[in-house]
């Protein structure tokens, strides 16, 4: 059975002290340099007190990253170049259908195999697969390697469809392998920090929010010309969506969708607009766009103060609070006392040191040392979001049109619930 | 009737690929060099390829089941004369016999002088590299049309404005953020010209009986200045003028304007500024060489040849051109989340 218990409260992995052995460990993460990476332990016997569900794993971990585009590039494969220079894993292999993405990424990873599918690869079971391909991918991707007696890390648009997700799921209780999904903005200071003030009420109750995210997708470096029927992009919000409601959900609750409009016109949308509501009233909208790049920042209106996360950096708030005359922009760092003399002020933790967090909790956690804290099943509610927005889908307004077109343009808008990703 | 794009991922291709498919037609096959370019195009039911805009095979396998084809592709100056001559041989590999080449009114150089048409005598000895290499692909483009028998027509047009193009995002940032500046008292031309009347333009050009082999001059039907434009933009996006900067230029040495160095950073050109930027440090004018260089031009070229030898007409006014732009850019702000 897979790790996937309820997701854990968040605000409670905060800065104080803790005698829980993962908060203890995430602590002495963030206070290192973020250049410097952590030292991999050698993995430990210890059974704990849950009922053991899943094969631990023992020797160093090796590592197969399956996807050699935008994601692997900017996310996976500078963390895990880190941690196997710290002899925390071994790649093991790096796989994907065009051989010079393939050789670009192996650059990074000299050693490691070069395949062009999972098929050819032979590896232990304390591997790890990282997913990080299309969505549509990922269900058959995942069983193909969960069957193999593998572990499973999916990007962060997870899956589909929730009918994919719980067969995920359910492949990795069947085949007792971990299946985690790629949600490291929930290690991001900035989103924890956000967590608490919506939970204690430190700025008041919340009232509303408005979310920005996405940019136009560009060309991958080294990419070469190409010749051949292209397939068709992903949809703004199967791409995109996942990471936002995934935030709003772990602040605010549950969540209802009041509307949901895009512009696709009977192919994939590039601009998505949500409009959301949580318990106690909170609204606000969600503005996802691949067409033209947005201010990618994340508002929260409280009763006393708003504030706004930059999605770009991981420690990185403003903070208006109420009738102060200016805002205040800065990083977090390390808490202040009213009483003792305290050391320099530490930032928190950088984007970089969220994913490495990330990862070597799923390595931990195959180790059995540690809890898997992104557990799939922790995506499957945002996933229910995104499928209910298709189905509630709107043809979004685009006043810049002729009129003609425009009518055209709502004509063609597929029909609720006939959408797929 | 199918008409094969290349340059998917520019706002003019695009547009193109949008119009066509939403409108009258005609179907569309649209070729990017990068998936990363078919972000747009992938909201229709259009074919979408990907190829090599500098290799024959490859684009003639693009344009497979197409009987026209168009360049709109942006490409770098040193690979403009090779991807023109590319593109025509591709055609003609592909039994495509009419061809669409966006040349541009930058053929006639950065300060094209008082009567420049269709009929001034095109040179390369411009300041500016890529103006160079514009005139030697639209030679190239005919050259190739007339060896490979093809029905070929270049158009030139002016600035091109419209939802997602460069220029009115930059105008709406600059207003927005107090940044608009204008050269004097913004009377320079601008020759605008509304996208949608470029693809207008471009399917007169696929049903013309005549008139290929030549290049055409387009613009809108108005006159309108560096200052009707901003000061357009403005009323649009509700954003009051008295914001934007005026500036003056450094004095043009001996040689005349067409050698004028510019330094964006020049104590001249910084001192010229607004007054209110000794105060404001924020609300700087950023001006470029390329904008200064633009609001200079004072000749306005007309589409007299486009519209009496090909049919062209611009059926868009600059208003409705600039509403329909503004619309876009608050749409792209997060600004509109109307319903449909």
């Amino acid at each position: 059975m897979a790790r996937s218990g309820p997701p854990r409260s968040q605000d409670s992995l905060n800065m104080a002290s803790s005698s829980h052995p993962v908060r203890r460990r995430e602590r002495t993460a963030t206070r290192e340099n973020s250049d410097q990476p952590l030292t991999a332990k050698p993995p430990s016997r210890r059974r704990d007190t849950e009922e053991k569900t899943t094969e631990i794993s023992a020797g160093v971990p090796e590592i197969v990253l399956l996807g050699c585009g935008a994601a692997a590039r900017e996310i996976y494969i500078p963390i895990l170049q880190a941690l196997e220079q710290a002899g925390a894993l071994r790649m093991r292999a790096i796989v994907g259908p065009d051989e010079s993405a393939r050789e670009f990424c192996r650059n990074s990873f000299p050693h490691a195999e070069a395949l062009s599918s999972l098929d050819a690869l032979a590896a232990p079971p304390n591997t790890l697969v990282i997913i990080a391909t299309a969505t549509r991918f990922h269900p058959t991707q995942s069983l193909a390697a969960l069957k193999r007696g593998w572990h499973v890390l999916c990007g962060a648009n997870f899956a589909p469809t929730s009918r994919d997700g719980a067969m995920m799921i359910a492949a990795a209780d069947r085949y007792r392998r971990l299946l985690a999904v790629d949600l490291h903005a929930r290690f991001f200071p900035a989103t924890r920090y956000l967590r608490t003030l919506c939970r204690d009420h430190l700025l008041g109750p919340p009232i509303s929010f408005r979310i920005h995210d996405g940019t136009p997708r560009q060309p991958l470096a080294g990419e070469p010309p190409r010749d051949e029927k292209a397939e068709t992009p992903e949809g703004v919000l199967t791409e995109l969506g996942l990471a936002p409601l995934d935030l709003l959900t772990s602040c605010l609750g549950s969540a209802a969708v009041a509307s949901y409009a895009d512009d696709a016109m009977g192919g994939v949308e590039a601009n998505a607009f949500i409009s959301l509501t949580f318990p106690e009233e909170v609204r606000g909208t969600i503005h996802l766009s691949r067409d033209w790049p947005t201010e990618q920042s994340y508002t929260f209106v409280f009763e006393r103060g708003i504030v706004r996360w930059d999605a770009a950096g991981a420690s990185d708030l403003t903070l208006q609070l109420a009738s102060a005359p200016t805002a205040l922009k800065g990083q977090l760092v390390t808490p202040l006392s009213a009483i003792h003399a305290h050391p320099t002020a530490r930032l928190l933790g950088t984007a970089k040191q969220a994913v490495l967090a990330q990862i070597q909790n799923i390595l931990g956690a195959m180790s059995g040392r540690e809890v898997l804290r992104v557990p799939a099943a922790e995506a499957m509610h945002s996933l229910s979001i995104v499928e209910e927005c298709y189905a509630r889908r709107t043809a979004l307004a685009q006043p810049w049109l002729p009129r003609n077109e425009a009518a055209q343009a709502r004509a063609l808008a597929p029909a609720p619930a006939l959408r797929r990703p | 009737m199918k008409v094969a794009i290349i340059g998917a991922g520019n706002f003019v291709a695009d547009r193109m690929i949008e119009s066509f498919h939403l409108g009258d037609g005609p179907n569309v096959t649209a070729i990017a060099r990068h998936p990363s370019d078919l972000t747009l195009a992938g909201r229709f039911t259009v074919d979408l390829r990907i190829a090599d805009f500098l290799d024959v095979t490859s684009l003639a396998r693009s344009f497979g089941g197409c009987s026209a084809a168009v360049h709109a592709a942006q490409l770098d100056a040193s690979d403009l004369k090779r991807g023109v001559t590319q593109f025509c041989r591709a055609a003609a590999k592909a039994g495509i016999r009419r061809v669409v080449y966006l040349s541009s009114a930058e053929v006639h150089g950065e300060q094209p002088p008082p009567g420049s048409d269709e009929k001034s005598t095109l040179h390369t000895h411009h300041d500016s590299a890529l103006t160079n290499a514009l005139v030697v692909a639209e030679r190239q483009f005919f050259a190739e049309c007339r060896q490979l028998e093809l029905v070929g027509y270049a158009l030139r047009p002016g600035i091109v404005f419209g939802p997602r193009s460069p220029i009115v995002a930059q105008v709406a940032a600059e207003l927005r953020d107090g940044h608009a500046w204008l050269l004097e008292d913004g009377g320079g031309v601008c020759n605008s010209l509304y996208i949608d009347n470029l693809v207008a333009a471009i399917r007169v050009c696929f049903r013309a009986k005549a008139g290929h082999g030549m290049a055409y001059l387009l613009s809108d039907s108005e006159t309108v200045t560096w200052r009707e434009f901003y000061y357009a933009a403005a009323n649009e996006l509700n954003i009051s003028t008295t914001g934007v900067h005026s500036i003056s230029a450094p004095a043009a040495n001996a040689e005349g304007p067409d050698h004028m160095a510019l330094d964006e950073n020049s104590p001249a050109l910084q001192s010229a500024a607004s007054p209110l930027a000794a105060v404001a440090i924020e609300e700087v004018p950023q001006v470029t060489p390329r904008m200064l260089a633009l609001q200079r031009r004072t000749w306005r070229f007309t589409s007299a040849r486009a519209v009496r030898e090909i049919g062209y007409t611009p059926a868009v006014s600059f208003a409705e051109g600039m509403r329909r732009s503004c619309a876009w850019w608050r749409f792209a702000q997060g600004e509109l989340t109307a319903v449909a």
